[in-house]
């Protein structure tokens, strides 16, 4: 495929011309190619600075009318402590709000090749590795395998190594997590899937998880299957399920 | 108000950006938006007056860029709906920057560092791209428009020569970015 014909395909997808199978084909023969992979990329921010500009514009011209028209959001707001985006509280976390949002933006650019509320955003809006609280599946002895060590320290890429080597179906879900970490997201499936099958303390987790790889592989039907059956329970995971279901419909 | 068969010269006008229209509608529904949305989630007015003003600015682009080209209710309707998705989403996001905080796990992580200066090179560029780039780039990525239009637009031969210019303009953005 020539460079003319490659950003052509790039195109196709980016402009929705594509059904979901032929944009998945698509999207797999794009990402054997670094160089095709990283246009396509180019181009979703390309669309996504253009939008961000124009949105911009429109807010500037929105505080223009309000000057204009001498009005304010009227006065004697009701203040509700609790809500996180009141502004006493939003200008105290707004550094850390703006970085989180940031990542989850650079999620977006590096992730979503598809519509700007994908899968894949919602998977990298809900993903955090699950932690590893030190205790056996007794509930009682701490265990120091260095995986763990090393998966709780953020470096999965290593933790990976050793987990890949341990047989414990404990070692599965925390492998699933790793590799949800660093992008493996089928090899994720596969491992919870096995931890499903033997289950154990993560089940719930387990569930949860695999919901969101469906997310991340854009498997949206199956992640919608994973998250009603959540949804129903009523378990740490059925409010945040049923509110993924919500968007996702 | 503007009845259905209103919207779509009503959606035509907004991809034009006709301010008269655009403030027409803004002015129309903002009180009525932040009073539904102080009362329905119980928030301040200020914060109805960000998400009025963030989910306008989303209605127009998603115009724009051709996602709303049709509506199956009004436009206030369109409005408010995005209104309450945005106030979840925002509140949403909030829990979880607290919960993160909480776990010390967002913050020196060093992929964050490096493609925050990807972004950067990349927004620069495409600021210091200029015409007829930026504008050809805009019109095919943002707004959607066939190379048809383009060329009609920004005054090319033929769509062939726009998609060319197009070419060219990727190839050279590309390099802006490999030496900045």
């Amino acid at each position: 495929m020539d460079k003319f014909n490659f950003i052509e395909k790039i195109d196709q997808i980016l402009q929705g011309d594509l059904d979901s199978e032929e944009k998945e084909k698509l999207l797999q023969e794009i990402r054997k190619d670094p160089e095709q992979w990283s246009t396509l990329e180019m181009l979703e921010q390309v669309e996504h600075f253009y939008e961000e500009e124009e949105k911009e514009k429109v807010k500037s011209q929105m505080r223009s009318w309000d000057k204009e028209n001498n009005i304010t959001a009227a006065p004697g707001t009701k203040h509700t402590p609790q809500n996180p985006t009141s502004p006493k509280i939003a200008q105290y976390w707004l550094p850390v709000a703006a970085s989180f949002i940031f990542l989850l933006g650079m999620c977006w650019y590096m992730l979503s090749p598809g519509s700007e509320l994908s899968s894949v955003t919602l998977f990298a809006e809900n993903f955090q590795p699950y932690p590893y609280t030190g205790i056996d599946r007794n509930g009682s002895a701490p265990v120091h395998d260095n995986a763990y060590i090393l998966y709780n320290a953020g470096d999965y890429d290593t933790a990976l190594d050793q987990f890949s080597n341990m047989e414990d179906p404990e070692a599965k879900f925390f492998e699933a997590q790793a590799e949800l970490a660093t992008g493996s997201y089928e090899s994720a499936k596969i491992n919870l899937k096995e931890y499903l099958k033997f289950g154990g303390i993560y089940e719930d987790q387990a569930e949860w998880y695999l919901a969101l790889a469906c997310l991340a592989c854009q498997k949206e039907g199956e992640a919608i299957g994973m998250l009603t059956q959540i949804g129903e329970k009523s378990n740490a995971y059925s409010d945040r399920a049923n509110e993924l279901l919500e968007r996702l419909n | 108000m503007y009845s259905k068969s209103d919207t779509l010269g009503l959606l035509d006008q907004i991809r034009r950006s006709d301010e008269a229209v655009l403030k027409e509608i803004y002015l129309e529904h903002r009180e009525e938006f932040i009073n539904w949305l102080s009362k329905k989630f119980e928030t301040n007015k200020d914060v109805g007056l960000e998400i009025y003003h963030d989910s306008f600015a989303t209605m127009v682009t998603n115009v724009k860029k051709g996602k709303l080209t049709e509506l199956s209710s009004s436009l206030k309707t369109y409005l408010f709906s995005i209104g309450r998705n945005k106030f979840l989403e925002q509140n949403r996001k909030s829990s979880r920057v607290l919960r993160i905080v909480a776990e010390e796990s967002l913050v020196a992580n060093p992929t964050t560092v490096r493609d925050d200066s990807q972004i950067i090179k990349l927004r620069s560029a495409l600021h210091s791209l200029g015409d007829p780039c930026s504008k050809l780039l805009k019109l095919f990525y943002y707004q959607k428009a066939s190379m048809q239009e383009i060329a009609i637009q920004l005054g090319y031969k033929n769509s062939q020569t726009a998609k060319n210019q197009k070419y060219k303009c990727i190839k050279r953005l590309k390099e802006m970015l490999s030496t900045v």
